[in-house]
């Protein structure tokens, strides 16, 4: 973390030289930042066209969206915008979180400025990962689970991860690198938190080799590994992949659509966590982005819009009463599958992200 | 002995044309199905895909920035490359080897090493990146290409005609811009296409150098991994039959001209 | 247009100038170059000066009133870990092949068109082929996804003629990469062979061929050497262009199909002190690259049939 304040520096140092260049960023810094308009990251489906166009004809606000696939891209973004971060709103809630809030890349939300906070389901509104030191750092609108999503025509339901290490599935099994880690960790016995390995750096390492070489030994059952949660989707139905490591919303989504696919908690139990929205450090258009997030808690037909674009449950009341009754069915899991569910681990040791990245790209490369 | 090579290559290459065009015939099709996903086979047909992605802002957002980028790019490397041209032109030697290394050296480099290159250098000024940082590098990508096709024109043309023109009165302005200039044209207007379609089609450099709006490549690329539907293949083939008509007719207006002289 | 530039010799600056320049030509070549030189200075060589110098930095950017560091531990890095060679090692055995694959695919391609096809069509045939070379790579990957999916156009062909041992594993393998990577190298390699093919004058080959020379000897003796610019320049381009592709191995590969250029995209994106790895993957990249074409340019002009014909 230490890092990005040098980084800071460094941007601040130049700035101070003077440079000429400098000036023309800055210049077009302000211009954007007067006019109306919001730069959201956001995952495919999390901002509804309907709701885009509807709050843009209220508020006379454009909402530019960035998609992103996952929380390492946007961490990597932040990283590399020193600061001077272009998004106003970002999606970042959910096992990175206190990674986010550490560097310093969020901004506190002020409770005094949300209107609709006491629509967010109290179960979530109190939950340790939005916040933070005594402060809330972000709004959370879907709730996601991790598990396993197979092709129910050609396979049995699989009820251990051990299926995607099984002979029978070789060449018919995806998974995303970075966010499968940490499960593979704990499936080897190791610590996926890294929090048992703090101040361990030696032993957290040999942690993260072992289960990167366990991951390289079995590289065969791997078709191809995914990026964004909704490329899954697409290798099902090519009839690609027969297996992957995913979580609910693309499952749920091809439930939904009739194709024969079923999603399923393995007995070593899956994550759980929620994606929300949270406010970029010192975000150009602020007072925009508060208006996005009041327009967005002001009404749970948003909410039900949102699970229908993403097959994610949603953290706002009153959306269930919205759905439809086979909406609900896919959305619900059974006791035992809940049971074998985590909430995911908030605290776990930053330094991890940086060996599993490292790992990631040795497995992609082996 | 003869015949059978001979025979065996007319087949070869109608099934290298098969090739290149079958998967373009198939995706064409698959704009026309009838559903949110992609799968064969096509049962259902329709024309909405087609329809619906012409009104996508986004996708027209994207093909905006894309043809700002193209336009910008290629001014700057016909600017940048016409009078490197002269120059090339008139040395003589070691230094012309040593610059004409340096000016192709983009086009031996792999494009994701020049793109991240690039990327640090303009970090390192301070500058943002965007549609600027694009065509900048764009334009470094093109003006190799545009050098080697004047060159190769300038080359054909005596030096009879503009020291005819010199004795005649005619001072280098007039020389360059009445002479060599019209001379030069097809060279120009095809350099000036390829830069066009170069710039349209790169991702790579796209990829790295782009802001917060992407071009129409890197919004593809980010669709496609975010789940197919039919209307990425109907956008996609509008996108194809464009170009490709525009490349066509570039390739005829040069020729024609080329053989008028 | 003439009036004007005529008129505009009567001003007395503009007049002067353009005549001093005329008179040195020194100056009007230095005039004129200050734009070429300017240009490779700032676009082509400082970027990669810049990256040359990350590359041995510590590590960057530097935090302020720090002394920058040099090392060669970012270079050492790339031999300590193994699986990094392994995609290393992968580019270029994966871009050799592709590169011979498409010389075999397109030399008969081009020797049709430049020799075989009926002389009024071949201009015709040779824009119908170029045609396809202005779609951008991410739209012919996307292509091939359709056609090679399990569930794609030709397993679905297959299937409807009653092929046994369906569907077959096309896509995100080997089979899918090269099939995608001839797609987008076979245009490259086919315009210098035709160029070099054209310009062998049939009169050589019906020599040959009266003297009872083989279609085999006219071909080893007569057509290849004649064409090994075309052959060389071709190779270089394709090669290079594998080398360094990034999005379609990406879209089309599978786990086991990492090329170095992706490795090297990768270890940009990640965050903290990754620019000095990243700057020196990519220098031991181009090292080789070079060096590789290089060696094979001169050995193919020292020992090839070059000789012999």
């Amino acid at each position: 973390m230490k890092d990005q304040f040098t980084r800071r520096n460094v941007t601040q140092g130049m700035t101070v030289l003077g440079a000429s260049a400098l000036a023309a960023p800055a210049i077009i810094g302000t211009a954007r930042a007067q006019s109306q308009s919001l730069t959201v990251w956001s995952y495919d489906g999390f901002i509804t066209d309907a709701f885009r166009s509807a709050f843009s004809e209220q508020t006379g606000i454009e909402v530019n969206v960035r998609l992103v696939s996952d929380q390492a891209e946007q961490f990597n973004l932040m990283a590399a915008e020193n600061g001077k971060f272009s998004a106003d709103i970002v999606c970042v809630a959910g096992h990175r979180f206190y990674q986010f809030v550490d560097a310093e890349f969020l901004e506190p939300i002020d409770m005094d400025r949300l209107d609709n906070w006491s629509l967010v389901e109290t179960q979530y509104a109190n939950a340790e990962w939005v916040s933070r030191n005594d402060r809330v750092w972000g709004v959370p609108v879907v709730v996601v689970s991790t598990g396993l999503i197979y092709n129910s025509e050609t396979m049995e339901r699989p009820d251990s991860l051990a299926a995607m290490f099984d002979e029978t599935n070789a060449g018919m099994t995806t998974y995303q690198i970075q966010d499968f880690f940490p499960l593979v960790m704990n499936y080897l016995g190791y610590d996926g938190t890294a929090q048992s390995y703090a101040g361990n750096p030696d032993i957290a390492q040999r942690a993260v080799d072992a289960t990167r070489d366990f991951l390289i030994d079995n590289k065969d059952k791997v078709r191809r590994y995914y990026d964004a949660a909704t490329e899954v989707q697409q290798m099902l139905l090519t009839g690609d992949v027969a297996l992957a490591a995913g979580s609910s919303g693309p499952a749920a989504q091809l439930i939904l659509e009739g194709f024969p696919v079923g999603y399923t908690i393995p007995r070593e139990g899956g994550l759980a966590y929620a994606y929300g929205f949270n406010i970029a450090r010192n975000a150009n258009n602020m007072d925009n982005a508060y208006a996005f997030l009041n327009a967005l808690l002001s009404s749970p037909e948003n909410g039900a819009a949102m699970v229908r674009s993403t097959g994610f449950n949603s953290a706002m009341q009153g959306v269930e009463g919205l759905l439809t009754d086979a909406e609900r069915q896919v959305l619900t899991l059974t006791d035992e599958e809940r049971s074998a569910l985590t909430w995911v681990n908030v605290e776990t040791a930053a330094f991890i992200f940086d060996l599993i990245d490292a790992a990631a790209e040795e497995i992609r490369a082996a | 002995m003869n015949r059978i090579p001979t025979a065996a290559l007319p087949i070869w290459f109608w099934l290298f044309v098969a090739y290149l065009f079958l998967p373009l015939v198939v995706m064409a099709a698959m704009g026309f199905r009838d559903s949110n996903f992609i799968a064969f086979p096509i049962q259902q047909w329709t024309t909405g895909w087609y329809r619906s992605v012409l009104a996508d802002e986004e996708i027209l957002s994207a093909l905006w920035v894309s043809a700002q980028v193209a336009v910008y790019s290629t001014t700057v490397a016909i600017a940048v490359g016409l009078p490197m041209s002269f120059v090339f032109a008139r040395t003589r030697g070691p230094m012309r080897a040593l610059m004409i290394a340096a000016i192709v050296l983009p086009a031996f480099l792999p494009v994701i090493v020049s793109a991240i290159a690039i990327r640090m250098f303009l970090g390192h000024l301070g500058l943002e990146t965007g549609i600027a940082a694009i065509s900048f590098g764009h334009a470094i990508g093109s003006v190799p290409f545009v050098v080697i096709m004047i060159l190769t024109r300038l080359n054909a043309m005596s030096s009879n005609l503009a020291d005819a023109a010199r004795n005649l009165g005619a001072d280098d302005v007039i020389v360059v811009t009445r002479i060599v200039l019209p001379f030069l044209a097809p060279a120009l207007f095809g350099a000036m296409m390829f830069c066009l379609l170069l710039s349209f089609e790169d991702f790579v450099r796209s990829f790295f150098l782009g802001g917060v709006d992407p071009t129409f490549p890197v919004l593809l690329f980010a669709r496609l991994r975010f789940g197919f539907d039919p209307g990425l293949a109907a956008i996609s083939t509008i996108v194809l039959i464009a170009s490709t008509a525009l490349g066509l007719f570039a390739e005829r207006h040069i020729r024609r001209r080329n053989m008028g002289r | 247009m003439t009036q004007i530039l005529v008129s505009a010799r009567r001003f007395g600056v503009y007049r002067n100038t353009i005549d001093t320049l005329a008179r040195v030509p020194a100056l009007r070549v230095a005039l004129l170059a200050a734009i070429p030189l300017g240009w490779i200075a700032v676009a082509n060589l400082a970027p990669l000066v810049q990256m040359v110098a990350i590359s041995f930095q510590d590590r960057y950017p530097l935090p302020p009133g720090e002394p920058g560091q040099w090392t060669l531990r970012h270079y050492a890095a790339f031999f300590e870990r193994p699986h990094y060679l392994a995609a290393f090692t992968r580019s270029f055995v994966f871009a050799t092949l592709a590169t011979v694959l498409t010389l075999l695919v397109m030399f008969p391609v081009a020797y049709y068109l430049s020799k075989v096809a009926p002389r009024n069509w071949r201009i015709r045939l040779l824009l119908l082929v170029i045609a396809p070379f202005w779609i951008s790579e991410i739209v012919r990957s996307f292509a091939w996804i359709l056609m090679l999916a399990n569930n794609g156009a030709v397993n679905s062909f297959l299937a409807l003629l009653g092929f046994p041992g369906l569907p077959l594993d096309l896509l995100y393998n080997n089979i899918s990469l090269t099939i995608g990577v001839l797609y987008l190298t076979s245009l490259y390699m086919l315009l210098p062979l035709y160029a070099a093919l054209e310009k062998i004058d049939d009169s050589a080959l019906e020599a040959a061929s009266d003297l009872g020379a083989s279609p085999f000897k006219r071909l080893w003796r007569i057509v290849l050497p004649l064409s090994r610019d075309g052959i060389v320049g071709g190779c270089t381009l394709v090669f290079l262009l594998v080398i360094g592709l990034y999005a379609m191995p990406q879209l089309l590969g599978g786990s086991g199909n990492t090329l170095f250029a992706s490795t090297i995209g990768q270890v940009f994106a990640r965050a903290g002190n990754s620019w000095p790895l990243g700057s020196a993957f990519s220098m031991i990249l181009i090292g080789v690259a070079l060096a590789y074409v290089g060696l094979f340019a001169i050995l193919f002009r020292s020992r090839g049939p070059g000789r012999s014909g």
